[in-house]
């Protein structure tokens, strides 16, 4: 009777802990998981449908039509619409970002972690265009490019040049640059962290047989923080199409349409425009999501297969 | 003999060396450009148009305050009916309304966005074997993974049945989920944690909360204060979202977005376009100079580390 006693009060315990546990984890969990079903789940819902659907200007309200809106999104790209023209763009921007921008970043962050002469100083400085708003950093440049450069080169060389952003040959090279330079920060501070994990001694007892700076990078460094490279990379992906290089910044919906990206193409319709566009705008995001999702996975695959590894 | 050594040790430098050239340059363009903005700011146009890069014959500081004072522009509401757009609620935005905003929207957004993600990943890190804790964390995997493009559409068309378009209460509603890179951080510190702590308390009877909040929250307060931090800079300087969500609360990075394309007389030249971005600059810095070592720091899994 004691024994049943003694269990019968364990399990009353168990359970009130249990129950305690439970409206524990709701009172946390609840608001959370809502806001993610209402401002994920319904919004990605909502996304698809849109894709299929079209606007009804009379009736205001939404009717299904098939694959309609892919069909004129294909039609546009191979006639060298905007859409094409955005694409071209924003795989150009990608792949100078991909090319130069890791390219300094991986270095930069290398000789940061070694720290090496003024590595303190240049960690603030690569640092400092990321806590600038963007509009503001534009705001400066506009007047640097457009009014400053030309002055100072004018007095230096003693040639009148076109102010970089009305030069139909630089304007775009110009905007591109600036956002190739704001993007090394952000990248500077994940590799540097990641560098900073690697163990002394295997770093040490490389230098003991005689290893140079570049051989240390190439074969000890990248090797290590390479997962973390494949992470930022793959994860970067998502930017071909959503990066706007700055473009809003710079001319808020007036961009001449040659200088449009992707991202600045969806941003400005949504934007600008009313409910007609949402489904336009949504059967381009729909495709690029499942491209993206195709790319990503296949990119993260080769990279970790032929990429370099510890071994 | 000598110079052989320096030829040699500048061929064995010659990565540090260029390395550093680099750097140099790339530092040299940014403080030409913040060198250049803060003469121009304090130059008069024709001074500014006269000289572009040299010191203002006559310094202007009077360019701020001629912003803060003068500076205004429309606010408005697109409102569309069937496909016809329709502005409403036209009126003047001053500077009062957008400092109240922005502060709204900048310390409540990073405060919501850092709670989340904490609460969440708490009661997954405790509670790790529940089938719930593991949906919860493959969730977050997934959907870093898997990112979805072109939502704005059905974002606003959700946030407008949901009554929390255009309202900054709305706005944190918004800006409330736990999905993101900042779980994964707060997920593994929590799991990093000691339990015995935790385990003390509940032997004295102290509820789940109370060991929460008065035991476990003060061991991250400085991972939630530095996540706090990125999200505010963040926000502090997003004004792309402000347009689209939160038309009629402009915030000061909307005002400055506004300024940079001003038409109003004697505000709408070069000085004082470049002291209104500068303005936006200012606190974002001084918050950098306090806390550099914490933004620069390591916050990776597992804690802040110096």
């Amino acid at each position: 009777m004691r024994a049943e006693n003694i269990v019968g009060r364990k399990k009353d315990f168990k359970d009130k802990k249990k129950r305690e546990q439970i409206l524990f984890y709701a009172s946390f969990a609840i608001i959370p998981i809502l806001q993610f079903i209402i401002y994920y789940i319904i919004v990605n819902f909502r996304t698809v449908v849109f894709a299929f659907q079209q606007y009804d200007v009379y009736t205001g309200s939404y009717g299904f039509i098939g694959f309609k809106n892919f069909i004129e999104v294909f039609a546009q790209i191979s006639q060298g619409g905007v859409i094409a023209i955005a694409v071209k763009n924003s795989l150009l921007l990608y792949g100078v970002t991909l090319l130069i921008g890791t390219t300094f970043a991986l270095v930069f962050s290398y000789y940061i972690n070694k720290k090496f002469l003024g590595s303190s100083v240049f960690r603030i400085i690569l640092y400092l265009p990321h806590i600038m708003s963007n509009v503001s950093v534009v705001s400066i440049y506009k007047y640097f490019v457009d009014v400053g450069v030309p002055f100072v080169y004018l007095n230096v060389f003693g040639k009148e040049i076109a102010p970089l952003l009305a030069d139909s040959g630089t304007q775009f090279y110009t905007i591109m640059f600036l956002s190739v330079y704001l993007s090394f920060g952000n990248n500077v501070l994940i590799y540097t962290s990641s560098m900073s994990a690697i163990s002394e001694s295997v770093v040490e007892s490389a230098q003991l047989d005689g290893v140079t700076k570049v051989k240390e990078f190439w074969y000890i460094t990248l090797p290590m923080i390479f997962p973390t490279f494949v992470t930022f990379i793959v994860g970067g992906l998502a930017n071909i199409f959503v990066n706007q290089m700055l473009l809003y910044d710079f001319y808020a919906a007036t961009a001449e349409k040659k200088l449009y990206t992707l991202g600045y193409y969806m941003y400005r319709e949504v934007q600008q425009g009313g409910p007609d566009v949402y489904p336009h705008l949504s059967s381009i995001g729909l495709m690029l999501t499942v491209l993206m999702t195709a790319l990503t996975f296949g990119i993260r695959h080769l990279m970790l297969k032929f990429g370099p590894s510890v071994d | 003999m000598a110079r052989n050594n320096v030829f040699k040790s500048l061929y064995k430098g010659w990565f540090e060396i260029l390395t550093f050239i680099l750097l140099a340059l790339f530092t040299l363009l940014l403080v030409s450009l913040l060198v250049f903005a803060f003469l121009t700011s304090l130059k008069s146009n024709t001074d500014f148009l006269d000289n572009a890069v040299g010191l203002p014959t006559q310094w202007k500081f009077s360019n701020y305050i001629d912003i803060v004072k003068n500076f205004n522009f429309y606010v408005s509401k697109n409102v569309y009916i069937n496909a016809e757009k329709y502005i409403v609620e036209t009126r003047v935005g001053l500077f009062p309304e957008l400092i109240y905003n922005t502060l709204i929207y900048t310390i409540g957004g990073a405060f919501v966005s850092a709670l989340a993600p904490c609460l969440m990943a708490y009661v997954t890190a405790k509670f790790s074997g529940w089938k719930i804790s593991k949906i919860v964390f493959t969730t977050v995997i997934v959907t870093m993974i898997i990112q979805p493009i072109g939502t704005a559409s059905a974002s606003i068309a959700v946030a407008k049945d949901t009554g929390v378009y255009d309202q900054l209460w709305g706005n944190l509603i918004q800006k409330f989920h736990f999905t993101g890179i900042y779980f994964l951080i707060f997920h593994s510190s929590f799991k990093m944690l000691a339990k015995d702590y935790s385990d003390a308390a509940y032997l004295d009877g102290a509820s789940e909360w109370k060991v929460f909040f008065y035991i476990i929250f003060p061991l991250v307060t400085n991972i939630f204060g530095t996540v706090m931090l990125i999200k505010f800079i963040e926000f502090w300087n997003d004004y792309s979202t402000v347009l689209i969500y939160l038309p009629t609360h402009p915030t000061l990075a909307y005002g400055i977005y506004k300024m940079s394309n001003t038409t109003i007389t004697g505000l709408s030249d070069g000085p004082h376009r470049i002291a209104g971005a500068l303005l936006l600059f200012i606190p974002t810095t001084i918050i950098f100079m306090i806390f550099n070592k914490k933004l620069l720091g390591n916050l990776s899994m597992g804690g802040v580390k110096e």
